[in-house]
Protein backbone atom coordinates (compact mmCIF):
# COMPACT_ATOMS: atom_id res chain seq x y z
CA UNK A 1 0.00 0.00 0.00
CA UNK A 2 2.82 2.31 0.89
CA UNK A 3 4.75 2.29 -2.51
CA UNK A 4 1.21 2.80 -4.31
CA UNK A 5 1.23 5.93 -2.24
CA UNK A 6 4.33 6.82 -2.78
CA UNK A 7 4.08 6.13 -6.56
CA UNK A 8 0.83 8.40 -6.97
CA UNK A 9 2.47 11.02 -5.11
CA UNK A 10 5.26 10.98 -6.99
CA UNK A 11 2.89 10.83 -10.42
CA UNK A 12 0.86 14.12 -8.55
CA UNK A 13 4.16 15.62 -8.42
CA UNK A 14 5.25 14.97 -12.08
CA UNK A 15 1.70 16.83 -13.69
CA UNK A 16 1.38 18.91 -10.61
CA UNK A 17 0.94 22.09 -13.10
CA UNK A 18 -1.05 20.50 -15.55
CA UNK A 19 -4.12 18.34 -13.39
CA UNK A 20 -3.41 20.21 -10.16
CA UNK A 21 -2.51 24.32 -11.12
CA UNK A 22 -5.69 24.19 -14.63
CA UNK A 23 -8.55 24.05 -12.84
CA UNK A 24 -7.11 26.85 -10.40
CA UNK A 25 -5.98 28.23 -13.11
CA UNK A 26 -9.83 28.01 -15.26
CA UNK A 27 -11.05 29.51 -11.67
CA UNK A 28 -8.85 32.77 -11.87
CA UNK A 29 -9.90 33.74 -15.32
CA UNK A 30 -13.62 32.78 -14.38
CA UNK A 31 -13.69 35.38 -11.53
CA UNK A 32 -11.37 38.17 -13.79
CA UNK A 33 -14.20 37.53 -16.44
CA UNK A 34 -16.75 38.24 -13.49
CA UNK A 35 -14.90 41.24 -12.31
CA UNK A 36 -14.26 42.71 -15.33
CA UNK A 37 -18.01 42.55 -16.67
CA UNK A 38 -19.37 43.92 -13.04
CA UNK A 39 -16.64 46.85 -13.50
CA UNK A 40 -17.97 47.57 -16.99
CA UNK A 41 -21.40 47.76 -15.43
CA UNK A 42 -21.18 49.70 -12.94
CA UNK A 43 -19.58 52.56 -14.55
CA UNK A 44 -22.83 52.78 -16.48
CA UNK A 45 -22.77 50.12 -19.46
CA UNK A 46 -20.93 49.96 -22.29
CA UNK A 47 -20.76 52.47 -25.30
CA UNK A 48 -21.16 50.51 -28.37
CA UNK A 49 -20.78 52.86 -31.67
CA UNK A 50 -21.23 51.82 -35.20
CA UNK A 51 -20.42 53.70 -37.86
CA UNK A 52 -20.19 52.97 -41.42
CA UNK A 53 -20.76 54.07 -44.96
CA UNK A 54 -22.01 52.75 -48.32
CA UNK A 55 -21.88 54.37 -51.30
CA UNK A 56 -23.08 57.98 -50.43
CA UNK A 57 -24.98 57.01 -47.50
CA UNK A 58 -23.64 56.96 -44.26
CA UNK A 59 -24.83 55.91 -41.22
CA UNK A 60 -23.85 56.32 -37.22
CA UNK A 61 -25.53 54.81 -34.23
CA UNK A 62 -24.53 54.84 -30.83
CA UNK A 63 -26.36 51.45 -28.50
CA UNK A 64 -25.29 51.78 -24.82
CA UNK A 65 -25.29 47.98 -23.90
CA UNK A 66 -26.05 46.37 -20.09
CA UNK A 67 -25.70 48.45 -16.68
CA UNK A 68 -25.79 47.09 -13.41
CA UNK A 69 -29.15 47.41 -12.96
CA UNK A 70 -30.08 46.15 -16.69
CA UNK A 71 -28.16 43.03 -15.21
CA UNK A 72 -29.81 42.48 -12.39
CA UNK A 73 -33.25 42.93 -14.18
CA UNK A 74 -32.26 40.47 -16.14
CA UNK A 75 -31.87 38.33 -13.47
CA UNK A 76 -35.07 38.89 -12.21
CA UNK A 77 -35.27 35.15 -10.16
CA UNK A 78 -38.87 35.77 -9.22
CA UNK A 79 -40.48 35.43 -12.67
CA UNK A 80 -39.35 32.14 -12.94
CA UNK A 81 -41.44 28.72 -11.56
CA UNK A 82 -39.72 26.65 -9.19
CA UNK A 83 -38.93 23.93 -11.57
CA UNK A 84 -37.74 26.51 -14.30
CA UNK A 85 -35.41 27.98 -11.88
CA UNK A 86 -34.15 24.69 -10.92
CA UNK A 87 -33.44 23.23 -14.45
CA UNK A 88 -32.12 26.98 -15.44
CA UNK A 89 -29.52 26.55 -12.56
CA UNK A 90 -28.52 22.99 -13.59
CA UNK A 91 -27.77 24.51 -16.85
CA UNK A 92 -25.82 26.43 -15.40
CA UNK A 93 -23.92 24.07 -13.21
CA UNK A 94 -23.14 22.49 -16.28
CA UNK A 95 -22.22 24.93 -18.42
CA UNK A 96 -19.39 26.80 -15.60
CA UNK A 97 -17.92 22.88 -15.24
CA UNK A 98 -17.78 22.95 -19.26
CA UNK A 99 -14.47 24.11 -18.92
CA UNK A 100 -12.71 22.56 -16.29
CA UNK A 101 -14.16 19.37 -17.63
CA UNK A 102 -13.16 19.65 -21.26
CA UNK A 103 -9.21 21.10 -20.22
CA UNK A 104 -9.17 17.75 -18.19
CA UNK A 105 -9.91 15.64 -20.14
CA UNK A 106 -7.37 17.16 -22.88
CA UNK A 107 -4.34 16.91 -20.20
CA UNK A 108 -5.60 13.59 -19.46
CA UNK A 109 -5.19 12.30 -22.51
CA UNK A 110 -1.82 14.17 -22.86
CA UNK A 111 -0.69 12.85 -19.60
CA UNK A 112 -1.37 9.31 -20.16
CA UNK A 113 -0.35 9.10 -23.60
CA UNK A 114 2.95 10.36 -22.50
CA UNK A 115 3.07 8.30 -19.48
CA UNK A 116 5.07 5.03 -20.25
CA UNK A 117 6.57 7.28 -23.20
CA UNK A 118 8.84 10.15 -22.12
CA UNK A 119 11.08 8.46 -19.27
CA UNK A 120 11.40 5.65 -22.26
CA UNK A 121 12.94 8.92 -24.29
CA UNK A 122 15.17 10.24 -21.48
CA UNK A 123 16.00 6.59 -20.46
CA UNK A 124 14.63 7.73 -16.74
CA UNK A 125 12.92 4.31 -17.20
CA UNK A 126 16.09 2.20 -15.78
CA UNK A 127 15.71 4.19 -12.62
CA UNK A 128 12.22 3.91 -12.08
CA UNK A 129 12.80 -0.46 -13.12
CA UNK A 130 16.05 -0.80 -10.54
CA UNK A 131 13.38 0.10 -7.92
CA UNK A 132 11.65 -2.20 -6.11
CA UNK A 133 8.30 -1.69 -8.13
CA UNK A 134 6.47 -3.94 -10.63
CA UNK A 135 5.38 -2.92 -14.13
CA UNK A 136 1.60 -3.56 -12.77
CA UNK A 137 1.94 -1.47 -10.06
CA UNK A 138 3.56 1.42 -11.86
CA UNK A 139 1.03 1.51 -15.10
CA UNK A 140 -1.93 1.39 -11.77
CA UNK A 141 -0.61 4.05 -10.07
CA UNK A 142 -0.53 6.42 -13.82
CA UNK A 143 -4.37 5.17 -14.15
CA UNK A 144 -5.55 6.19 -10.68
CA UNK A 145 -3.98 9.37 -10.15
CA UNK A 146 -5.03 10.79 -13.85
CA UNK A 147 -8.86 9.05 -13.61
CA UNK A 148 -9.90 8.88 -9.72
CA UNK A 149 -7.10 11.32 -8.35
CA UNK A 150 -7.29 14.11 -10.31
CA UNK A 151 -11.09 15.09 -10.49
CA UNK A 152 -10.84 15.82 -6.83
CA UNK A 153 -9.22 19.03 -7.95
CA UNK A 154 -11.26 19.05 -10.59
CA UNK A 155 -14.48 18.57 -8.73
CA UNK A 156 -13.36 21.61 -5.90
CA UNK A 157 -12.89 23.68 -9.01
CA UNK A 158 -15.99 23.34 -10.23
CA UNK A 159 -17.38 23.82 -6.89
CA UNK A 160 -15.66 26.22 -6.06
CA UNK A 161 -16.41 28.55 -9.62
CA UNK A 162 -20.24 27.69 -8.91
CA UNK A 163 -20.47 28.61 -5.33
CA UNK A 164 -18.76 32.08 -6.31
CA UNK A 165 -20.58 32.63 -9.13
CA UNK A 166 -24.14 31.97 -6.67
CA UNK A 167 -22.44 34.28 -4.55
CA UNK A 168 -21.99 37.17 -7.18
CA UNK A 169 -25.26 36.47 -8.49
CA UNK A 170 -27.15 36.61 -5.50
CA UNK A 171 -24.57 39.84 -3.80
CA UNK A 172 -25.86 41.67 -7.27
CA UNK A 173 -29.55 40.89 -6.53
CA UNK A 174 -29.76 42.13 -3.02
CA UNK A 175 -27.88 45.16 -4.28
CA UNK A 176 -30.33 45.82 -7.06
CA UNK A 177 -33.00 44.80 -4.55
CA UNK A 178 -34.70 42.60 -7.18
CA UNK A 179 -35.23 39.12 -4.56
CA UNK A 180 -35.11 36.01 -5.25
CA UNK A 181 -31.53 35.55 -3.50
CA UNK A 182 -33.02 33.40 -1.10
CA UNK A 183 -34.95 31.06 -4.11
CA UNK A 184 -31.70 30.91 -5.65
CA UNK A 185 -29.87 29.12 -3.16
CA UNK A 186 -32.78 26.94 -2.09
CA UNK A 187 -32.78 25.39 -5.62
CA UNK A 188 -29.57 26.07 -6.42
CA UNK A 189 -28.88 22.02 -6.39
CA UNK A 190 -25.19 22.37 -5.53
CA UNK A 191 -24.95 19.28 -3.04
CA UNK A 192 -26.88 17.30 -5.53
CA UNK A 193 -24.70 19.16 -8.10
CA UNK A 194 -21.49 17.75 -6.27
CA UNK A 195 -22.78 14.23 -5.52
CA UNK A 196 -23.52 13.47 -9.08
CA UNK A 197 -19.89 15.40 -10.09
CA UNK A 198 -18.36 13.03 -7.62
CA UNK A 199 -20.30 9.53 -8.96
CA UNK A 200 -19.78 11.14 -12.15
CA UNK A 201 -16.00 10.76 -11.92
CA UNK A 202 -15.83 7.47 -10.46
CA UNK A 203 -18.08 5.90 -12.89
CA UNK A 204 -16.42 7.90 -15.78
CA UNK A 205 -12.82 6.27 -14.93
CA UNK A 206 -14.45 2.78 -15.87
CA UNK A 207 -16.63 3.94 -18.58
CA UNK A 208 -13.77 5.15 -20.73
CA UNK A 209 -11.45 2.58 -19.36
CA UNK A 210 -10.61 1.29 -22.82
CA UNK A 211 -9.76 4.86 -23.93
CA UNK A 212 -7.63 5.45 -21.15
CA UNK A 213 -5.84 1.74 -20.83
CA UNK A 214 -5.71 2.25 -24.75
CA UNK A 215 -3.39 5.44 -23.88
CA UNK A 216 -1.34 3.92 -21.65
CA UNK A 217 -0.74 0.91 -23.95
CA UNK A 218 0.44 2.65 -26.82
CA UNK A 219 2.55 4.64 -24.77
CA UNK A 220 4.54 1.62 -23.44
CA UNK A 221 4.79 0.27 -26.76
CA UNK A 222 5.32 3.57 -29.35
CA UNK A 223 8.83 4.40 -30.59
CA UNK A 224 7.66 8.12 -31.18
CA UNK A 225 4.63 10.23 -31.87
CA UNK A 226 2.62 7.76 -29.43
CA UNK A 227 -0.67 10.62 -29.66
CA UNK A 228 -0.35 9.44 -33.77
CA UNK A 229 0.03 5.56 -33.06
CA UNK A 230 -3.01 5.85 -30.35
CA UNK A 231 -5.41 7.51 -33.34
CA UNK A 232 -4.18 5.38 -36.07
CA UNK A 233 -4.32 2.19 -34.77
CA UNK A 234 -8.31 2.12 -34.17
CA UNK A 235 -8.56 4.67 -37.04
CA UNK A 236 -8.02 2.38 -39.37
CA UNK A 237 -10.20 -0.71 -38.55
CA UNK A 238 -13.07 1.35 -38.20
CA UNK A 239 -12.78 2.65 -41.81
CA UNK A 240 -11.76 -0.94 -42.90
CA UNK A 241 -15.14 -2.52 -41.20
CA UNK A 242 -17.11 0.74 -42.56
CA UNK A 243 -15.41 -0.76 -46.36
CA UNK A 244 -15.17 -3.65 -45.75
CA UNK A 245 -18.55 -5.06 -43.94
CA UNK A 246 -20.36 -1.52 -44.68
CA UNK A 247 -20.95 -1.40 -40.64
CA UNK A 248 -19.72 1.07 -37.97
CA UNK A 249 -19.59 -1.22 -34.83
CA UNK A 250 -16.55 0.03 -33.81
CA UNK A 251 -16.18 3.60 -34.67
CA UNK A 252 -19.65 3.72 -32.89
CA UNK A 253 -17.90 1.86 -29.53
CA UNK A 254 -14.89 4.26 -29.47
CA UNK A 255 -17.13 7.22 -29.88
CA UNK A 256 -19.78 6.04 -27.14
CA UNK A 257 -16.27 5.51 -25.27
CA UNK A 258 -14.93 8.26 -26.53
CA UNK A 259 -18.32 11.03 -25.86
CA UNK A 260 -18.83 10.07 -22.32
CA UNK A 261 -15.28 10.33 -20.95
CA UNK A 262 -14.82 13.96 -22.13
CA UNK A 263 -17.83 15.18 -20.93
CA UNK A 264 -19.02 12.48 -18.22
CA UNK A 265 -22.48 13.25 -16.67
CA UNK A 266 -22.08 16.25 -17.83
CA UNK A 267 -23.62 19.04 -20.84
CA UNK A 268 -24.48 17.41 -24.24
CA UNK A 269 -25.01 19.61 -26.86
CA UNK A 270 -28.80 19.14 -28.04
CA UNK A 271 -29.73 21.64 -31.14
CA UNK A 272 -26.98 23.57 -29.58
CA UNK A 273 -28.42 23.89 -26.33
CA UNK A 274 -27.30 22.90 -23.43
CA UNK A 275 -28.58 20.18 -21.53
CA UNK A 276 -28.53 19.62 -17.66
CA UNK A 277 -25.90 17.52 -16.60
CA UNK A 278 -27.16 13.80 -16.35
CA UNK A 279 -28.80 12.81 -13.33
CA UNK A 280 -27.72 10.23 -10.54
CA UNK A 281 -30.51 8.05 -11.65
CA UNK A 282 -29.04 7.76 -15.11
CA UNK A 283 -25.46 7.34 -13.97
CA UNK A 284 -26.09 4.66 -11.84
CA UNK A 285 -28.26 2.97 -14.49
CA UNK A 286 -24.75 2.73 -16.89
CA UNK A 287 -23.25 0.78 -14.16
CA UNK A 288 -25.48 -1.91 -15.21
CA UNK A 289 -25.51 -0.96 -18.82
CA UNK A 290 -23.77 -4.00 -21.06
CA UNK A 291 -21.72 -1.09 -22.81
CA UNK A 292 -19.94 -0.38 -19.49
CA UNK A 293 -19.21 -3.97 -18.85
CA UNK A 294 -18.07 -4.70 -22.29
CA UNK A 295 -15.67 -1.76 -21.83
CA UNK A 296 -14.38 -2.68 -18.66
CA UNK A 297 -13.60 -6.18 -19.85
CA UNK A 298 -11.64 -4.35 -23.10
CA UNK A 299 -10.10 -1.96 -20.87
CA UNK A 300 -9.22 -4.55 -18.50
CA UNK A 301 -7.26 -6.65 -21.69
CA UNK A 302 -5.82 -3.69 -22.44
CA UNK A 303 -4.01 -2.52 -19.07
CA UNK A 304 -2.89 -5.85 -19.12
CA UNK A 305 -1.59 -5.34 -22.29
CA UNK A 306 0.20 -2.05 -21.09
CA UNK A 307 1.94 -3.73 -18.17
CA UNK A 308 3.13 -6.73 -20.52
CA UNK A 309 4.39 -3.64 -23.23
CA UNK A 310 5.78 -2.04 -19.99
CA UNK A 311 7.59 -5.17 -19.01
CA UNK A 312 8.88 -5.68 -22.31
CA UNK A 313 10.10 -2.25 -23.64
CA UNK A 314 12.79 0.10 -21.59
CA UNK A 315 13.88 1.77 -25.22
CA UNK A 316 12.77 3.39 -27.92
CA UNK B 1 27.88 -18.27 -2.70
CA UNK B 2 27.47 -17.50 -6.40
CA UNK B 3 25.46 -14.27 -6.71
CA UNK B 4 24.98 -14.28 -10.15
CA UNK B 5 24.92 -17.65 -12.42
CA UNK B 6 24.51 -17.31 -15.83
CA UNK B 7 24.86 -20.08 -18.65
CA UNK B 8 24.89 -19.59 -21.60
CA UNK B 9 22.96 -16.45 -22.56
CA UNK B 10 22.10 -15.56 -25.69
CA UNK B 11 19.93 -12.53 -27.72
CA UNK B 12 19.42 -11.13 -30.61
CA UNK B 13 18.34 -7.82 -31.82
CA UNK B 14 17.06 -8.42 -35.56
CA UNK B 15 20.58 -9.89 -37.00
CA UNK B 16 22.62 -8.82 -34.37
CA UNK B 17 24.07 -11.53 -31.63
CA UNK B 18 24.22 -8.79 -28.84
CA UNK B 19 24.59 -11.81 -26.12
CA UNK B 20 26.25 -15.42 -27.87
CA UNK B 21 26.38 -17.46 -25.25
CA UNK B 22 27.73 -15.54 -22.55
CA UNK B 23 29.00 -17.13 -19.30
CA UNK B 24 29.45 -15.61 -15.93
CA UNK B 25 29.44 -16.45 -12.12
CA UNK B 26 29.81 -13.59 -9.31
CA UNK B 27 30.36 -14.70 -5.96
CA UNK B 28 29.65 -12.69 -2.68
CA UNK B 29 32.30 -10.31 -2.07
CA UNK B 30 33.88 -9.80 -5.28
CA UNK B 31 34.10 -6.79 -7.22
CA UNK B 32 33.91 -7.85 -10.64
CA UNK B 33 34.87 -6.03 -13.81
CA UNK B 34 32.83 -7.09 -17.07
CA UNK B 35 35.21 -5.62 -19.90
CA UNK B 36 34.88 -5.70 -23.33
CA UNK B 37 34.94 -2.66 -26.51
CA UNK B 38 31.64 -0.95 -27.65
CA UNK B 39 28.99 -3.65 -28.56
CA UNK B 40 30.55 -6.45 -27.20
CA UNK B 41 27.29 -6.79 -25.12
CA UNK B 42 28.12 -5.74 -21.14
CA UNK B 43 25.23 -3.69 -21.45
CA UNK B 44 22.33 -6.23 -22.33
CA UNK B 45 24.28 -8.64 -20.23
CA UNK B 46 23.47 -6.41 -17.48
CA UNK B 47 19.91 -5.42 -18.04
CA UNK B 48 19.00 -9.52 -18.63
CA UNK B 49 20.95 -10.05 -15.04
CA UNK B 50 18.61 -6.74 -13.48
CA UNK B 51 15.24 -8.09 -15.42
CA UNK B 52 15.26 -5.68 -18.00
CA UNK B 53 16.02 -7.52 -20.71
CA UNK B 54 14.37 -10.90 -22.05
CA UNK B 55 16.58 -13.73 -22.88
CA UNK B 56 16.77 -16.00 -26.03
CA UNK B 57 18.10 -18.48 -24.30
CA UNK B 58 20.08 -19.53 -21.28
CA UNK B 59 19.66 -19.71 -17.67
CA UNK B 60 20.02 -17.09 -15.12
CA UNK B 61 20.23 -17.31 -11.50
CA UNK B 62 20.61 -13.70 -9.70
CA UNK B 63 20.55 -13.81 -5.71
CA UNK B 64 18.66 -17.40 -6.41
CA UNK B 65 15.72 -15.65 -8.47
CA UNK B 66 15.19 -15.38 -12.38
CA UNK B 67 15.59 -11.86 -12.99
CA UNK B 68 12.63 -11.91 -15.62
CA UNK B 69 10.00 -12.70 -13.58
CA UNK B 70 11.20 -11.42 -10.30
CA UNK B 71 12.51 -7.80 -10.82
CA UNK B 72 10.47 -6.42 -7.92
CA UNK B 73 11.74 -8.86 -5.23
CA UNK B 74 14.93 -8.80 -6.75
CA UNK B 75 15.53 -4.77 -6.95
CA UNK B 76 14.86 -4.96 -2.62
CA UNK B 77 18.23 -6.72 -2.73
CA UNK B 78 20.26 -4.87 -5.70
CA UNK B 79 20.84 -1.64 -6.75
CA UNK B 80 21.82 0.01 -10.13
CA UNK B 81 23.85 2.96 -11.73
CA UNK B 82 23.93 3.36 -15.47
CA UNK B 83 25.79 5.66 -17.43
CA UNK B 84 25.45 9.61 -15.87
CA UNK B 85 21.52 11.01 -16.33
CA UNK B 86 18.93 8.40 -15.60
CA UNK B 87 17.57 10.10 -12.69
CA UNK B 88 14.55 11.82 -13.23
CA UNK B 89 15.10 14.75 -14.50
CA UNK B 90 11.68 17.15 -13.48
CA UNK B 91 12.04 15.97 -10.05
CA UNK B 92 13.27 17.79 -6.79
CA UNK B 93 16.57 15.89 -4.96
CA UNK B 94 14.50 15.80 -2.12
CA UNK B 95 11.09 14.44 -3.80
CA UNK B 96 13.43 11.57 -5.07
CA UNK B 97 14.03 10.67 -1.79
CA UNK B 98 10.82 10.38 -0.29
CA UNK B 99 10.08 8.56 -3.42
CA UNK B 100 12.81 5.90 -2.64
CA UNK B 101 11.70 5.85 0.80
CA UNK B 102 8.30 5.08 -0.34
CA UNK B 103 8.99 2.05 -2.42
CA UNK B 104 12.13 0.40 -1.22
CA UNK B 105 11.86 -1.34 2.37
CA UNK B 106 15.81 -1.27 2.38
CA UNK B 107 16.47 2.64 1.90
CA UNK B 108 17.83 3.95 5.09
CA UNK B 109 16.58 8.46 4.23
CA UNK B 110 19.73 9.72 6.97
CA UNK B 111 22.39 7.60 5.48
CA UNK B 112 21.64 9.13 2.08
CA UNK B 113 21.23 13.06 3.83
CA UNK B 114 24.43 12.28 5.47
CA UNK B 115 25.82 11.15 2.21
CA UNK B 116 24.59 14.70 0.34
CA UNK B 117 25.74 16.94 3.42
CA UNK B 118 29.19 16.57 1.78
CA UNK B 119 28.65 17.47 -1.95
CA UNK B 120 26.88 20.55 -3.56
CA UNK B 121 23.64 18.84 -4.13
CA UNK B 122 20.93 20.52 -2.08
CA UNK B 123 17.80 19.04 -1.19
CA UNK B 124 15.43 21.40 -2.72
CA UNK B 125 17.50 21.55 -6.41
CA UNK B 126 16.06 19.84 -9.66
CA UNK B 127 17.85 17.06 -10.72
CA UNK B 128 17.76 18.92 -14.26
CA UNK B 129 19.97 21.51 -12.55
CA UNK B 130 22.66 18.99 -11.19
CA UNK B 131 26.09 19.08 -13.06
CA UNK B 132 26.84 15.18 -14.24
CA UNK B 133 29.07 14.94 -11.13
CA UNK B 134 26.50 15.95 -9.06
CA UNK B 135 24.19 13.54 -10.32
CA UNK B 136 26.38 10.79 -10.19
CA UNK B 137 27.34 11.73 -6.62
CA UNK B 138 22.95 11.87 -5.79
CA UNK B 139 22.49 8.46 -7.10
CA UNK B 140 25.64 7.06 -5.32
CA UNK B 141 24.27 8.35 -2.10
CA UNK B 142 20.91 6.61 -3.15
CA UNK B 143 22.44 3.30 -3.61
CA UNK B 144 24.49 3.91 -0.82
CA UNK B 145 21.45 3.77 1.37
CA UNK B 146 20.25 0.70 0.07
CA UNK B 147 20.86 -2.22 2.19
CA UNK B 148 21.50 -4.15 -1.06
CA UNK B 149 23.62 -7.34 -1.92
CA UNK B 150 24.38 -6.71 -5.11
CA UNK B 151 25.37 -3.50 -7.06
CA UNK B 152 25.28 -3.38 -10.83
CA UNK B 153 27.34 -0.27 -12.81
CA UNK B 154 27.29 0.17 -15.84
CA UNK B 155 29.88 2.61 -17.03
CA UNK B 156 29.15 4.58 -14.18
CA UNK B 157 31.29 7.64 -14.53
CA UNK B 158 31.55 8.11 -18.10
CA UNK B 159 31.87 11.40 -18.93
CA UNK B 160 32.89 12.71 -15.22
CA UNK B 161 36.24 14.43 -14.97
CA UNK B 162 39.24 12.57 -12.86
CA UNK B 163 38.42 14.11 -9.32
CA UNK B 164 34.37 12.59 -9.59
CA UNK B 165 35.43 9.51 -10.84
CA UNK B 166 38.27 9.10 -8.15
CA UNK B 167 35.85 10.03 -5.45
CA UNK B 168 33.36 8.00 -7.13
CA UNK B 169 35.23 4.91 -6.56
CA UNK B 170 36.71 5.89 -3.45
CA UNK B 171 33.03 5.98 -2.07
CA UNK B 172 32.13 3.05 -3.27
CA UNK B 173 35.15 1.28 -1.57
CA UNK B 174 35.11 3.17 1.67
CA UNK B 175 31.30 3.30 2.20
CA UNK B 176 29.52 0.27 0.19
CA UNK B 177 31.83 -2.46 -0.57
CA UNK B 178 32.43 -4.47 3.04
CA UNK B 179 33.42 -8.01 2.01
CA UNK B 180 30.03 -9.48 1.60
CA UNK B 181 28.38 -7.47 -0.70
CA UNK B 182 29.62 -7.44 -4.67
CA UNK B 183 29.93 -5.23 -7.15
CA UNK B 184 29.30 -6.16 -10.88
CA UNK B 185 31.08 -2.76 -13.07
CA UNK B 186 31.21 -2.40 -16.96
CA UNK B 187 33.41 -0.35 -18.49
CA UNK B 188 35.73 0.38 -21.43
CA UNK B 189 38.22 2.43 -19.39
CA UNK B 190 39.86 -0.31 -17.88
CA UNK B 191 42.46 1.43 -16.52
CA UNK B 192 39.62 3.19 -14.30
CA UNK B 193 39.03 0.12 -12.45
CA UNK B 194 41.32 -2.21 -12.46
CA UNK B 195 42.76 -1.52 -8.76
CA UNK B 196 39.39 -2.10 -7.29
CA UNK B 197 38.61 -5.30 -9.12
CA UNK B 198 39.20 -8.27 -7.83
CA UNK B 199 38.16 -10.43 -10.84
CA UNK B 200 37.95 -10.27 -14.33
CA UNK B 201 35.48 -11.35 -17.46
CA UNK B 202 36.75 -10.07 -20.98
CA UNK B 203 33.73 -10.19 -23.16
CA UNK B 204 33.60 -9.84 -27.01
CA UNK B 205 30.89 -10.44 -29.60
CA UNK B 206 28.56 -11.39 -26.33
CA UNK B 207 31.16 -14.16 -24.99
CA UNK B 208 33.56 -14.54 -22.46
CA UNK B 209 36.71 -14.78 -23.76
CA UNK B 210 38.38 -14.92 -20.17
CA UNK B 211 37.50 -15.06 -16.76
CA UNK B 212 39.95 -15.00 -13.82
CA UNK B 213 40.90 -13.53 -10.76
CA UNK B 214 43.47 -10.73 -10.73
CA UNK B 215 45.82 -12.58 -8.08
CA UNK B 216 45.86 -15.18 -10.68
CA UNK B 217 46.72 -12.92 -13.65
CA UNK B 218 50.12 -12.48 -12.31
CA UNK B 219 50.46 -16.59 -12.15
CA UNK B 220 48.95 -17.43 -15.14
CA UNK B 221 50.04 -14.63 -17.55
CA UNK B 222 53.84 -12.64 -18.01
CA UNK B 223 55.28 -10.23 -20.69
CA UNK B 224 58.62 -10.08 -21.32
CA UNK B 225 60.29 -6.88 -23.54
CA UNK B 226 62.85 -8.83 -25.81
CA UNK B 227 65.92 -6.75 -27.95
CA UNK B 228 64.87 -6.88 -31.80
CA UNK B 229 67.94 -9.45 -32.01
CA UNK B 230 65.73 -11.87 -29.98
CA UNK B 231 62.26 -11.65 -31.10
CA UNK B 232 62.54 -14.47 -33.43
CA UNK B 233 63.43 -16.51 -30.54
CA UNK B 234 60.68 -15.32 -27.78
CA UNK B 235 58.09 -15.91 -31.20
CA UNK B 236 58.82 -19.50 -31.47
CA UNK B 237 57.78 -19.64 -27.59
CA UNK B 238 53.78 -19.55 -28.47
CA UNK B 239 53.39 -15.97 -27.14
CA UNK B 240 49.65 -14.86 -26.74
CA UNK B 241 50.11 -11.16 -28.06
CA UNK B 242 53.45 -9.47 -29.66
CA UNK B 243 53.34 -6.09 -30.60
CA UNK B 244 56.41 -3.65 -30.55
CA UNK B 245 57.09 -0.63 -28.50
CA UNK B 246 60.11 2.20 -27.77
CA UNK B 247 62.04 -0.10 -25.30
CA UNK B 248 61.57 -3.58 -27.75
CA UNK B 249 59.28 -6.01 -29.10
CA UNK B 250 56.64 -6.92 -26.33
CA UNK B 251 55.10 -10.22 -25.93
CA UNK B 252 52.29 -11.83 -24.05
CA UNK B 253 52.58 -15.04 -22.86
CA UNK B 254 49.99 -17.22 -21.08
CA UNK B 255 51.29 -20.43 -18.85
CA UNK B 256 54.64 -19.66 -19.67
CA UNK B 257 57.65 -20.56 -17.47
CA UNK B 258 59.14 -17.52 -16.32
CA UNK B 259 62.19 -18.47 -15.38
CA UNK B 260 62.39 -19.18 -18.76
CA UNK B 261 61.24 -16.46 -20.61
CA UNK B 262 64.01 -13.98 -17.99
CA UNK B 263 66.56 -15.30 -20.03
CA UNK B 264 65.37 -13.01 -22.84
CA UNK B 265 64.30 -9.98 -21.18
CA UNK B 266 62.75 -8.54 -18.24
CA UNK B 267 59.60 -10.36 -17.44
CA UNK B 268 56.62 -8.75 -15.41
CA UNK B 269 52.59 -9.29 -15.41
CA UNK B 270 51.17 -7.91 -18.14
CA UNK B 271 48.74 -4.92 -16.88
CA UNK B 272 44.67 -5.16 -17.59
CA UNK B 273 45.41 -2.89 -20.54
CA UNK B 274 47.55 -4.70 -21.96
CA UNK B 275 46.01 -8.33 -21.58
CA UNK B 276 42.46 -6.85 -22.47
CA UNK B 277 45.03 -6.16 -25.95
CA UNK B 278 46.31 -8.90 -26.06
CA UNK B 279 43.43 -11.06 -25.31
CA UNK B 280 41.20 -9.02 -27.78
CA UNK B 281 43.81 -8.91 -30.45
CA UNK B 282 43.17 -11.92 -31.33
CA UNK B 283 39.45 -11.50 -31.61
CA UNK B 284 38.91 -8.63 -33.11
Amino acid sequence: MSTMVALIRREWQEHQVGLGWSPVAILAVLALITFMALATSTVGGVNVSVEGSEGSHSFHEEVEISSLSALAQFMELDRWSDAELEENLAKFRSLVAMPFKAVYFLIAVFVLISALHDDRRDRSVLFWKSMPVSDAETVLSKLVTVVWVAPVVVIAGIVAAQLFLLIVISTLTLVEDVGGAGRLWWHSGLLTGTVELVVGYVIQGFWALPLYAWLLAVSAAAPRLPILWAVLLPGLPAVAERMVLGTHGVSDFVRAHLEFAALPAAASEDDGIIQPAVGLAEQLSLVFSFQMWLGVVVGGLLLWLAVYLRNRNNDL
Amino acid sequence: MSLITARGLAKSFGDVRALDGLDLTVEAGRIVGLIGPNGSGKTTALKAILGLSHLDAGTLDVLGMNPATSRKALMQRTAYIADVGILPRWMRVSQLLDFVAGVHPGFRREVAEAHLESTDVRPDKRINGLSKGMNVQLHLALVLAIDAELLVLDEPTLGLDIIYRQKFYDALLGDYFDGNRSILVTTHEVREIEHILTDVVFIHHGRSLLSLSMESIHDEFAKVVAQPTQAGAVRSLGPIAERTTLSGAEFVFRGADRDALGSYGEVSTPSLPELFIAIMGDNA
